[in-house]
């Protein structure tokens, strides 16, 4: 016992730092448990149920359909940058209105996002291309006669950036709340109307602070604009399903899109720790 | 001239939706319980000083993280072939999916609850001579979980978005019977109203909920659009 103590000081830590376990026992429980698993899996693969059977692997079909992948990549950059756009001038108006004084401002920001947050993002695309189209049909096209059609594209950034908006004007609300009373009161006594608090003050820290939280709402569009791809958006999960469709390598498709999604997201992350150092901060974990 | 406002449909075709409800409380239940077993394991691996255990579990979850539900769900199903010979029932493959899926997510709300703990705490408790589990169950665990109580509510409100994915591998949940009827009825004005507010009504007071319990300073927040 006082032994496991001692390795866990600080000293001791420091000492061992390039080591990979600290006692034998650890090297034991590293090689059980993950030898173990990787025993498992090619016990699995040559001798499980799974080995009657013979999938057959057709890789080849990824770079086949490249065309495919790199035009659904293509979709989902689109969407995610007019999303990226409007989420942000919504989420940080909304994070405005919900610290603001004046009530009903608050009760509208409070109201917008209780509303998008709790609604399944999926329902409120449907809603959004199929339910606004009934209404469109009802209150325009038919008195008028006219064949006004609502682009998928349409509801699909719209919805999105409703729902991450919400979530954004949330993460700027914390931010705004975490600047002092103190500046506040400091900016009125030098003579600062409230605008000018706003400007001058309070977003350009609020704003810095919020980057790692937002980062992580940012690659959250990517991840759910895979969403789009149920009211026929040419995403880059659609072309997945395309593929899957005409060869039935439904595994390798899907596959492929999963990877191209991480990698997209990944990208995503290198431009925040790009922004981030670019802006001299320090740079944390955008998850 | 058709009108948007046929609310008659709802009663209608209310035994259908009450069905597909119930579908979805099933897959939400089978899920949330899978979810905080998998995030138990990954989180506590991840918390772990042991770098073994730790670097592993971390690439899990980011990975996982990395992807999105809707293509995570279409994944394990398509999956399932390669893997066990046979294509899972999709209901168990929306079961799985949004077990994984959602247990990275959740994974990361134990780890940082049991960050939430200082680590002198858990020294101070190995020095009076308590073993790993009596640390974790006397010392770690009642802090950790009263601070991660608000974070575990707001990841099940998002599971319980998130059942409406098993849709798209055509389990018909409430989401399905209500694209259902909708192809039948052609209101989809009205179908989709009533589907959002039953999903908000579920949702926010799940998460109001979680305000209640988040009343206090130190808690651990979850804001994740997923």
């Amino acid at each position: 016992m006082a032994d496991a103590v001692l390795s866990r000081t600080a000293a001791a830590r420091a000492a061992r730092r390039w080591q990979w376990f600290e006692t034998p026992r650890e090297r034991r429980a590293f090689l059980l448990v993950w030898g173990g698993l990787a025993a498992l899996v090619v016990w699995y693969f040559f001798f499980g149920p799974r080995a009657q059977y013979d999938y057959n692997w057709r890789w080849s079909i990824v770079w086949q359909y490249r065309r495919f992948l790199l035009w659904g990549v293509g979709t989902t950059l689109y969407i995610f940058a007019w999303s990226l756009v409007f989420s942000l001038v919504l989420g940080i108006f909304c994070g405005i209105g919900r610290t603001t004084n004046v009530r009903w401002v608050r009760a509208l920001s409070v109201g917008y996002v209780e509303i998008f947050r709790n609604i399944p993002l999926l329902v409120q695309m449907w809603w959004a291309y199929f339910g606004l189209q009934q209404v469109v049909n009802a209150v325009i096209n038919d008195p008028l006669g006219l064949r006004i059609l609502i682009p998928s594209t349409f509801a699909c950034i719209l919805a999105l950036s409703l729902y991450t908006g919400a979530y954004m004007g949330e993460v700027v609300r914390s931010g705004i709340r975490s600047i002092p009373r103190g500046q506040w009161e400091a900016a009125t006594s030098t003579g600062l109307s409230r605008a000018q608090t706003w400007r001058h003050v309070v977003l350009p820290q609020a704003l810095v602070i919020v980057i790692p939280p937002m980062a992580s709402e940012v690659l959250n569009i990517i991840k759910n604009s895979a969403i789009a791809m149920t009211i026929a958006i040419t995403d880059l999960m659609f072309y997945s399903q395309k593929i899957e469709e005409e060869t039935f390598a439904g595994f390798e498709a899907y596959t492929a899109g999963t990877l191209l999604f991480l990698l997209l997201t990944l990208l995503a992350v290198g431009a925040i720790y790009l922004v981030q150092w670019l802006l001299g901060l320090k740079v944390r974990s955008a998850g | 001239m058709e009108s948007f406002w046929k609310w008659h449909v709802i009663p209608e075709n209310l035994p259908f939706f009450a069905g597909g409800f119930r579908l979805t409380l099933t897959i939400f239940v089978l899920a949330w319980v899978g979810c905080w077993v998998f995030a138990v394991i990954f989180g506590a691996m991840r918390h772990s000083s042991r770098p073994w255990l730790r670097y592993p579990a971390a690439a899990v979850v980011e990975i996982i993280r990395g992807t999105p539900g809707l293509m995570f769900v279409v994944w394990v199903y398509f999956l399932s072939q390669p893997l066990i010979g046979y294509a899972l029932s999709p209901f168990w493959a929306a079961v799985w999916a949004l077990i994984i899926h959602q247990g990275a997510y959740a994974a990361e709300v134990v780890r940082a609850g049991l960050n939430s703990v200082p680590r002198g705490q858990v020294a101070a408790g190995y020095s009076t001579g308590l073993g790993y589990v009596e640390v974790m169950g006397w010392i770690v665990l009642p802090q950790a979980l009263r601070n991660m109580a608000p974070a575990v509510v707001n990841r099940s409100v998002a599971l319980f978005k998130n059942t409406s994915l098993a849709f798209v591998i055509g389990v018909i949940e409430f989401f399905r019977a209500g694209t259902i009827v909708n192809g039948r009825e052609n209101a989809s004005f009205s179908v989709f109203t009533f589907i959002a507010a039953v999903y908000f009504v579920c949702c926010f007071s799940l998460s109001r909920l979680g305000n209640r319990l988040g009343q206090r300073p130190g808690v651990i927040e979850d804001t994740t659009a997923v």
